[in-house]
């Protein structure tokens, strides 16, 4: 059963439609990642369910009660800001203890709370500091304590980890999961980092101006996109624009540029016009792993400490490849048979995509 | 970043601001220091002898103590009168998404771009017998006399407060555009009423500017002279017109020089005891 339900949402700024036609469910306890590039509307969809902002259609309902009427301060949702927007003027404890205050729990209770919440985001003792005593990522972990002590029915989270370096980034995307898990309220996480996405929640839902692009689990973007936007937002570097030629039990294969490839079976009849994405670290460059095969030559090499990056030129065109370091460095100008697996071959919608 | 950028700058350099800053120096030496020495001076002496009979005859005169007294309770009412009817103003001007703040501004800031005299006059004006006030109040049937609040201590109030408004506007408006817009939206999303989010958000931390504007508003109404002179007058004397009285027309050096360093004395005191109040460490930073 549904928890949070998001029905036909719409909002326009003037002329200007922010989003449009969003629906989508979410189960309690889920955490579900709104992910986009900026100006998608994911921020204009987190502040809608907020109730910061009105919508000109459409419903929100929270375990199957309606919002739309309801004023943010009643909604019983915690939002986390993406600068954590922490008062100044009060300690750790009274950051945290605030929503309770306004909530009118007594202060034993409070007190008791305030503690566990601690607890839970590894803060203990440090209940006397002030946000300005803090380092980012502690500042990080009392706003999202602050958010989870009054037990919301929703958590909304901004762009959380943006302010954070990258190496602690990684380390808190790690934490916070862990810490929201265990807190086991229902989550949305406004964030433009895919790889973030796919590590903080159980589902992804794609933004793309103001639609949703497809929305499932990071499994499913990552390997099974449906779309251009969504493959090319996903990484997957090898987008090659073709026609199906023939289709048969299980499988398809698609006339582009480089040859003739055989895919997975998908949507689309014999004759549409269709993309076939293939990500970089699928390739392999010693023409050993079978369905499709094409000859080319390497032009460019990059190296990435985990990979080479490398840009082979084949058949016409420049197919990027990811080969796992540790190997041999491959050379500009060498010759490889790069090969991929037909069931790393996806047909998405759209074609006449270009190669990026 | 000065500080720093002046601490890593040559030797040289540094002796070059140093140079730079003489003529200010020493024109603050020669117009402010010598003076108030001489002040200082006058006000212990009589005759070339030491004494404190200046002071002696200031506190046993009950009239003196009287004007003290006045002065002291009118700059505190000004300062709060200045506070509430500015911080609303503040809000406004501190707020971007407000149109027409640059009209408000004009308005706040317009006292100051007027002569003392002239504005003093306007008050007269329209505080005067038969003056505007008199007859709106006449005509509303609020009141059956001519009500006369010139050379009352409610004038000196109204016209002082609408001077120095500026300054506290000024202030509060500072430290309120410093504040995070989204600290208001995270304690509205934690569950605080507008009017709660603002007693403990908004309110506490624009403190700072409450306090810079208090105090310029305190020390400039303590000794302010032409506004409660106009509209004052011998009636209603406050502190700076007795220094001028004994100055000026009864030339009194020395009284004059002690009543004006009891007034520096007692708004220096208030200075300081209002930034222990509400400075760090202070009773009231403590509640906060």
């Amino acid at each position: 059963m549904a928890y949070l339900e998001i029905e036909q949402l719409a909002k326009s700024y003037g002329a200007a439609r922010a989003l449009q036609g969003v629906s989508f469910t979410a189960g309690q306890g889920e955490i579900v990642a709104l992910l986009g590039p900026s100006g998608c509307g994911k921020t204009t969809l987190l502040n809608l369910i907020a109730g910061f902002i009105a919508p000109d259609a459409g419903t929100i309902r929270v375990g199957g009660r309606l919002m739309n009427a309801v004023p943010p301060h009643q909604r019983d949702m915690a939002m986390g800001f993406q600068n954590y927007a922490l008062f100044p003027h009060l300690d750790v404890a009274r950051n945290v203890a605030f929503g309770l205050e306004m909530r009118g729990i007594a202060k034993p209770e409070r007190a008791r709370r305030v503690t566990e919440a601690l607890e839970l985001v590894h803060l203990a003792g440090l209940e006397d500091r002030y946000p300005r005593q803090l380092s980012g990522g502690q500042q990080q972990r009392v706003a999202l304590a602050r958010a989870l002590v009054v037990r919301p029915s929703l958590l909304l989270l901004d762009e959380p980890l943006s302010n954070l370096d990258t190496l602690l980034r990684k380390t808190m995307r790690n934490d916070m999961r862990e810490i929201l898990r265990r807190a086991g309220t229902t989550v949305l996480i406004v964030t433009h980092d895919q790889e973030e996405a796919l590590v903080m929640s159980d589902r992804i839902l794609l933004l793309a101006n103001g639609v949703i692009e497809q929305m499932g689990t990071p499994e499913d973007l990552f390997e099974r996109p449906r779309t251009v936007f969504a493959a090319h937002f996903m990484d997957t570097a090898n987008l090659i624009a073709g026609r199906i030629s023939r289709a048969d039990n299980g499988c398809v294969e698609v006339e582009t540029g480089v040859g003739a490839l055989t895919a997975e079976r998908c949507g689309a009849a014999v004759g549409a016009d269709v993309t076939v994405a293939i990500r970089p670290e699928r390739i392999r460059l010693d023409g050993a792993a079978g369905d499709n095969r094409i000859d080319g030559v390497v032009r460019t090499v990059n190296y990435l400490g985990t990979a080479y990056r490398l840009e082979v030129e084949a058949g016409g065109t420049t197919v990027v490849v990811a080969a796992s370091a540790g190997g041999a460095r491959p050379q500009t100008g060498q010759r490889v048979s790069l090969s991929w697996r037909r069931c790393d071959t996806r047909v998405v919608e759209g074609g006449g995509a270009a190669s990026q | 970043m000065t500080a720093v950028a002046i601490a890593a700058a040559p030797r040289g350099w540094r002796a070059g601001i140093g140079l730079l800053l003489l003529p200010v120096v020493a024109f603050y030496v020669v117009m402010f220091v010598w003076p108030s020495l001489n002040v200082l001076w006058l006000s212990i002496t009589h005759d070339q002898h030491l004494t404190l009979s200046s002071y002696i005859a200031f506190f046993s005169d009950p009239f003196s103590r009287t004007v003290l007294l006045r002065t002291v309770r009118l700059a505190l009412l000004i300062t709060v009168a200045a506070l509430v009817v500015a911080y609303p103003i503040a809000l406004y001007l501190a707020d971007p998404e407000r149109r027409g703040r640059g009209i408000v501004t004009f308005v706040v800031l317009a006292p100051l771009l007027v002569s003392a005299v002239v504005r003093a006059y306007g008050w007269i004006i329209i505080l005067g017998p038969n003056g505007l006030l008199s007859d709106l109040l006449l005509d509303l049937h609020l009141t059956s006399k001519p009500t006369y609040l010139l050379f009352s201590e409610s004038a000196i109030v109204i016209a002082v407060t609408h001077v120095y408004l500026p300054f506290m506007v000024l202030a509060i408006a500072g430290s309120l555009q410093q504040i995070d817009p989204a600290l208001g939206r995270a304690a509205r999303n934690l569950g605080a009423s507008s009017w709660r989010a603002f007693f403990r958000v908004t309110l506490p931390l624009s403190l700072p500017g409450i306090t810079a504007g208090s105090l310029i508003v305190f020390c400039l109404s303590a000794s302010a002279f032409v506004t409660p002179t106009l509209l004052g007058g011998s009636r209603v004397p406050m502190m700076a017109y007795l220094v001028y009285n004994q100055g000026i027309l009864l030339l009194d050096w020395h009284m004059a020089s002690a009543i004006a360093l009891i007034l520096l004395v007692v708004t220096a005191g208030v200075t300081l005891l209002y930034s222990w109040l509400t400075g760090r460490g202070g009773p009231v930073e403590a509640v906060r």
